[in-house]
């Protein structure tokens, strides 16, 4: 287990969507970046020369089983997400970088958090998440950033892990709603890489 | 009359062995590593076992290792809040540089740097953000660099968003990308 975790610590995972996340991004205008996690020297360092605004969510961590809670009703889910994300009411985020957070929702939060972020949705908002490849095999809980513009960074999140949700790639889509996948790649570490686009049929 | 001289003795005896030359100098953060230049002369410190609550203008550099809570005004200094310091409030500088807590609005016109001890809560502007490997940072970062003359605006290639650098550089004394 030991040698496992070594080998996975601090790592950088070779990312083929990252560019496209970019591609529309034209250069005079302020970038506006959702991250779900804390904030990585590694993001930070990436758009440290990029008159951008960066927002770090902090929310992928051991709290977030709160969110799964079946004592909940939906409204309250909803609640409970927006004053988590704490997402200024007028802003629309050309860049989403979600990460895993979808492996750790089960449906009913799942819904009720992308309800939440679609006011903060333009039509050329472009999102980053990463999945569960096997759901039999293990997933290292971790925290991810970008390395640079073909490689993310991650490393070992040390908080205790949430519960996983395997989602399988139909209800995934399903649950999606306002966004949905255009391209997948695997990564290792039993991932896969998926660059969300705004769902154009809604 | 005897007992009022004597204790007056005592007290200013008292006074020189707290504050006098004897007095061991208060500590300074050496910020080389950094590359954050404090003027150790004219700093003033809220030191370790101290806890303020109000407003701070400064008129020099500041370093704070005890807690504060209210604002800082330190538009054109450097301000350092040490390993164990903890700042709550509002914080204007033209250098930032964060070992312990802070938990506020942080506006820098320079830089800001949150080193692999420091955490920060709160929203912050600047023109160069720096985190070492392991500093926690919550909240919304403007960044706006320093403008640098350029032609005119130019769409985006494919393969690289156009100002975002190949790689990111390391910051501080912890390397962050694995050998």
């Amino acid at each position: 287990m030991d040698e496992l975790q070594i080998s996975v610590e601090n790592t950088q995972l070779s990312s083929s969507l990252l560019a496209p996340l970019f591609s529309q991004i034209t250069n005079d205008q302020r970038l506006k970046i959702l991250d779900m996690g804390m904030a990585l020297s590694a993001t930070v360092n990436f758009f440290g020369q990029t008159k951008s605004r960066l927002q770090f969510c902090g929310l992928i961590d051991s709290h977030l089983d709160q969110y799964n809670d079946p004592e909940y009703t939906q409204a309250e889910r909803v609640a409970l997400f927006k004053s988590s994300l704490n997402i200024q009411a007028d802003v629309k985020f050309d860049v989403i970088l979600f990460w895993d957070i979808f492996c750790y929702l089960s449906a009913p939060a799942m819904v009720a958090f992308l309800e939440v972020l679609a006011p903060h949705f333009h039509n050329q908002t472009r999102a980053h998440c990463i999945g569960q490849l096997n759901a039999r095999q293990k997933m290292v809980f971790s925290e991810y950033g970008i390395s640079k513009i073909d490689a993310l960074y991650h490393q070992l999140n040390d908080s205790q892990p949430p519960k996983l949700y395997p989602h399988t790639r139909h209800d995934f889509a399903k649950l999606l709603g306002y966004l949905q996948v255009d391209k997948s790649c695997l990564l290792s570490g039993n991932r896969v890489e998926n660059l969300l686009l705004l769902n154009q049929e809604l | 009359m005897k007992d009022i001289v004597a204790q007056a003795g005592n007290f200013v005896r008292s006074f020189i062995h707290r504050f006098g030359s004897e007095r061991p100098p208060l500590p300074t953060i050496s910020e080389q590593s950094f590359d954050i230049k404090v003027d150790e002369k004219k700093q003033s410190m809220v030191a370790e076992a101290v806890a303020i609550v109000g407003q701070l203008n400064c008129q020099g550099d500041l370093s704070i290792e005890g807690q504060f809570k209210g604002s800082i005004q330190a538009a054109k200094y450097t301000v350092v809040i040490g390993t164990n310091g903890f700042a709550d409030g509002d914080i204007a500088a033209n250098n930032l540089l964060v070992k312990g807590k802070v938990v506020g609005e942080i506006s820098v016109a320079d830089r800001i740097i949150i080193a692999k001890t420091g955490t920060i809560i709160g929203n912050l502007q600047a023109a160069r953000v720096e985190l070492e490997n392991g500093a926690k940072y919550k909240g919304v970062i403007e960044i706006n660099p320093i403008e640098q003359a350029e032609t005119a605006s130019e769409p985006v290639s494919e393969n690289r968003p156009k100002k975002l650098p190949p790689t990111p550089p390391v910051t501080g004394t912890s390397a962050m990308e694995p050998s």
